[in-house]
C-alpha cells in the first residue's frame, strides 16, 4: 500500500474527528411535520496509531451512530472526519472503498452478524473475495484457516454453519472475519455485552492480544466501565450526543471530573455485599432526556446535582484539566471531591 | 419453621428436535419467609427454568418433575385453577423484559387495575386508585400522568417498575425477578436496586433475584446459591460466598467479572472452555472440563451438595477450596 493509506507520516493521527455532527429527520404520523434529532453533536477527538481509545456512554448517547459516521455507513450531516490527514467526504469512490479494508467493525451480537446460510469458510473469506480477487480458492482457505487459528478456533471448522457454535466462538469468527484483510482500525461495538462472564474475559483478552500482535487501533465501544477500563488507553464519555470527558484511562477512573462521569461510575454494582449496603440513594435519579427535544445549554443538567441556572444559558465548552485530559463542565473546579 | 417455598428434587426435560435437555437436574431449594435468596447462573444453568417450572410457565415442550411447595401446597401438583390463585397473588413475576410482559394495547394503570380486580375482587374505582399509590411506591417519576400512558411511552426503567407495581399490587408473599436489572443502563440499574432494597427493608416479601451478575445480587441476598449445567454447585450466605467461595465455579465466575478496582497489569481471568452443550449427557462433574482443581474421581462421580466449611454452606464438589486434600 502506497500514498495515502501507508504509515508514513507518523505525526498524523490515525483517525481524527472534528465537530462530528449526525442527525436524522423523524416524522411524526404521515402529514406529520418532520423533527430533527440530534444523535451526535459536535464530537471530536483523535485516535493515535495502535491506540484503544473507549467509548462509553448509556443507550441514546450516540456512541453506535458515531461510529456509523466515521465508516460512513451513515452520512454525518457536519463535521469532518480524516484518515492520517485526508478527509473522508473529499476522497473519490474508488479510494473510499479501498480505505474501508482498513477500518473494519465487530458488533455486539455474533450469530446475528454471521449469516446463517453460509459456512464459517465463506463468511470468513468474503473480505477476500471482494479485496483481493487475485487469490485462489486454496489460498483463500490458507487464509481463513490461518486466521481461525490465530483467534482460538480450530482451522478444522471452516465447513461447518454458525448455528453449529457457541456465542463466544461465533464472537471469536467475527473477529477473524474483520481481521482477515490486516485493518489498521478495529471499531468494537459493544462486542462482549451478548457473552457470559466467564466466554467475556476470553474475549476481550483475545482482543487485546491481536492489538498488540497486529498493531491495531481501535474504538471499544462498551455500557461496562470496567471492561473499558481494561482495554483503552483513553476514554471518551458521552452523554445525549455530546463528549462530556476525555481523558487517559488513569485519570477518569481515579479522578473522574464531570458529574455524569462520576455518576456512571458509582452507579456500577460491585460484587462485595459490605459495600453494596451501605450505599445510600442511587447516585443519578430521573432519566436520559428524550434527544428530539434536549435540555438547553448543558444537556446533562436535567440529573446534575451541581446543576446551577448558569448551566441552562450557555452549552459547557470543552476544558483542558491537563494536556489530555478535556471536561464539558463549567463547574468541574469548584466541585471537585 | 417451614421454609415458605420448598423445591425438592426438581427436574427440568425439553423434548427438543436434537434429543432430550436436561435443563434442570434434581435441584433442592428452600426460601425462607422474609429471606431474599440471590440465584445466579451463566445462559444455560437453568437457573430461569427452575422457577418457570415450578409456576408452571414453561415451553409447551417442556416437562418437570419433583415437588415445590410453597406454603403447604405443592405447585406442581396443582391445577391451573389452584395455580391461579397462587401465580400474580401470592407469588409477583417480574421478568428481564418488561415490553414483553406488559400488554401493549393496555394503559398501565389498567394493567395493575386488573389485577386487583380479578385477585381481589376490587372495584374498579378503587383499584384506580390503588394503582396509583402501586406507582408511587414504585417510585414512578409522574405517577398520575403514568397510568393513562402506553407501555410504548415509557422508558425501559419506567416499564420495569410498572411491572413490578403489577407484582406487587397482592402483596405477595414471595417476589421472583429474572434479571430485572439487565436490559437497563447502569444508572437505572442502581435506580431499581435501590428499590429492591428499599423494598426489602420495608417489607416482610421473601424475594428470588435471578441474575448472571454477581454484583447486582451482592447488595441485596442474604443468601446465593450458584447453578451451573441444571444443578446447584455451592449455596451459601451471601458474605461468606462472595469473601470465599468454595466451588472452583463460584470462584472463577467471581474473579472473571471485571471491577474497578482490578489490578490493570495482566490478563483478565477467563474461564476456559465453554459450558457443556445442553444436549449432552454428562458422567462425573460438568465442571470438570474447565476446572483447575481436578482429580481422579470427578471424571467418574457427579458430586453431590454436602455440607462445607461452615455449617451454613453446601458445595458439589470433590476437591472444594479449602479442603486440605486440594493440590
Amino acid at each position: 500500500m502506497t500514498g495515502i493509506f501507508s504509515r508514513t507520516r507518523d505525526t498524523e493521527p490515525l483517525l481524527a474527528i472534528r465537530d462530528l455532527d449526525v442527525r436524522y429527520a423523524i416524522r411524526r404520523g404521515v402529514f406529520g411535520a418532520t423533527e430533527e434529532l440530534r444523535a451526535v453533536t459536535g464530537v471530536s477527538f483523535e485516535l493515535r496509531a495502535g491506540e484503544t481509545l473507549g467509548i462509553v456512554g448509556e443507550s441514546g448517547s450516540g456512541k453506535s451512530t458515531m461510529v456509523r459516521a466515521i465508516l460512513r455507513l451513515i452520512r454525518p450531516s457536519a463535521g469532518r472526519v480524516s484518515w492520517l490527514g485526508q478527509s473522508l467526504a473529499e476522497l473519490p469512490p474508488s479510494q473510499l472503498r479501498a480505505l474501508r479494508r482498513e477500518m473494519q467493525i465487530v458488533f455486539q451480537d455474533p450469530l446475528a452478524s454471521l449469516d446463517p446460510r453460509m459456512t464459517i469458510l465463506d463468511s470468513v473469506s468474503e473480505p477476500l473475495a471482494i479485496f483481493r480477487p487475485e487469490l485462489s480458492g486454496a489460498e483463500r482457505t490458507r487464509e481463513v484457516r490461518a486466521m481461525l487459528e490465530r483467534v482460538g478456533l480450530s482451522g478444522e471448522i471452516v465447513n461447518r454453519y454458525p448455528h453449529q457454535f457457541s456465542g463466544g466462538q461465533c464472537q471469536r469468527i467475527a473477529i477473524a472475519r474483520s481481521l482477515i484483510l490486516k485493518p489498521s482500525l478495529l471499531i468494537c461495538d459493544e462486542p462482549v455485552s451478548a457473552l457470559d462472564v466467564s466466554i467475556q474475559a476470553q474475549i476481550v483478552n483475545l482482543l487485546m492480544r491481536l492489538q498488540r500482535e497486529m498493531n491495531l487501533s481501535m474504538l471499544f465501544i462498551s455500557h461496562n466501565l470496567a471492561v473499558v477500563r481494561h482495554v483503552s488507553q483513553r476514554v471518551l464519555v458521552l452523554y445525549l450526543g455530546r463528549v462530556m470527558e476525555l481523558a487517559p484511562r488513569e485519570e477518569l477512573y481515579t479522578r473522574p471530573r464531570h458529574p455524569y462521569t462520576r455518576a456512571l461510575l458509582e452507579s456500577i454494582p460491585t460484587p462485595d455485599p459490605a459495600r453494596e449496603r451501605a450505599r445510600q440513594q442511587a447516585s443519578l435519579g430521573g432519566e436520559v432526556p428524550s434527544p428530539l427535544t434536549p435540555p438547553t445549554g448543558c444537556v446533562f443538567r436535567t440529573r446534575c446535582v451541581w446543576t446551577q441556572p448558569r448551566c441552562s444559558n450557555q452549552v459547557p465548552p470543552l476544558e483542558s484539566v491537563s494536556v489530555n485530559h478535556q471536561v464539558a463542565c463549567v463547574r468541574w473546579r469548584e466541585i471537585a471531591p | 419453621m417451614a421454609p415458605l417455598l420448598s423445591i425438592c428434587d426438581l427436574e427440568v426435560r425439553f423434548a427438543t428436535a436434537e434429543g432430550e435437555v436436561l435443563a434442570v437436574d434434581g435441584v433442592d431449594l428452600d426460601v425462607a419467609a422474609g429471606e431474599c435468596l440471590g440465584l445466579v447462573g451463566e445462559s444455560g444453568s437453568g437457573k430461569s427454568q427452575l422457577f418457570l417450572a415450578i409456576l408452571q410457565l414453561l415451553a409447551r415442550n417442556g416437562r418437570a418433575s419433583g415437588s415445590a411447595r410453597f406454603d403447604g401446597v405443592d405447585l406442581l401438583a396443582c391445577t391451573r385453577q389452584e395455580l391461579n390463585r397462587v401465580r400474580g397473588k401470592r407469588i409477583g413475576i417480574v421478568f428481564q423484559d418488561p415490553l414483553t410482559s406488559l400488554t401493549p394495547h393496555m394503559r398501565i394503570g389498567e394493567q395493575i387495575a386488573e389485577v386487583l380486580i380479578a385477585h381481589r375482587g376490587a372495584t374498579r374505582r378503587s383499584a384506580r386508585m390503588r394503582a396509583l399509590e402501586l406507582l408511587e411506591r414504585v417510585q414512578m417519576s409522574d405517577a398520575p400522568r403514568r397510568v393513562r400512558q402506553y407501555p410504548h411511552e415509557l422508558s425501559g426503567g419506567q416499564r420495569q417498575r410498572a411491572m413490578i407495581a403489577i407484582a406487587l399490587a397482592c402483596e405477595p408473599g414471595l417476589l421472583i425477578a429474572d434479571e430485572p436489572t439487565t436490559a437497563l443502563d447502569v444508572t437505572i440499574q442502581a435506580q431499581l436496586l435501590e428499590l429492591f432494597r428499599q423494598l426489602k427493608r420495608e417489607s416482610q416479601m421473601s424475594m428470588v433475584l435471578i441474575t448472571h451478575d454477581l454484583g447486582v445480587i451482592a447488595g441485596l441476598a442474604d443468601r446465593v446459591a450458584v447453578m451451573y449445567a441444571g444443578r446447584i454447585v455451592e449455596e451459601a450466605e451471601a458474605s461468606d460466598l462472595f469473601r470465599s467461595p468454595c466451588h472452583p465455579y463460584s470462584e472463577s465466575l467471581l474473579r472473571a467479572t471485571p471491577h474497578l478496582d482490578a489490578p490493570l497489569t495482566t490478563d483478565l481471568v477467563a474461564i476456559p472452555g465453554q459450558p457443556p452443550r445442553p444436549t449432552s449427557r454428562i458422567t462425573g462433574c460438568a465442571f470438570l472440563d474447565r476446572c483447575s482443581a481436578g482429580v481422579e474421581i470427578c471424571a467418574r462421580v457427579t458430586p453431590e451438595l454436602r455440607s462445607g466449611r461452615s455449617g451454613q454452606r453446601v458445595v458439589a464438589c470433590h476437591n472444594p477450596i479449602g479442603k486440605s486434600q486440594r493440590s
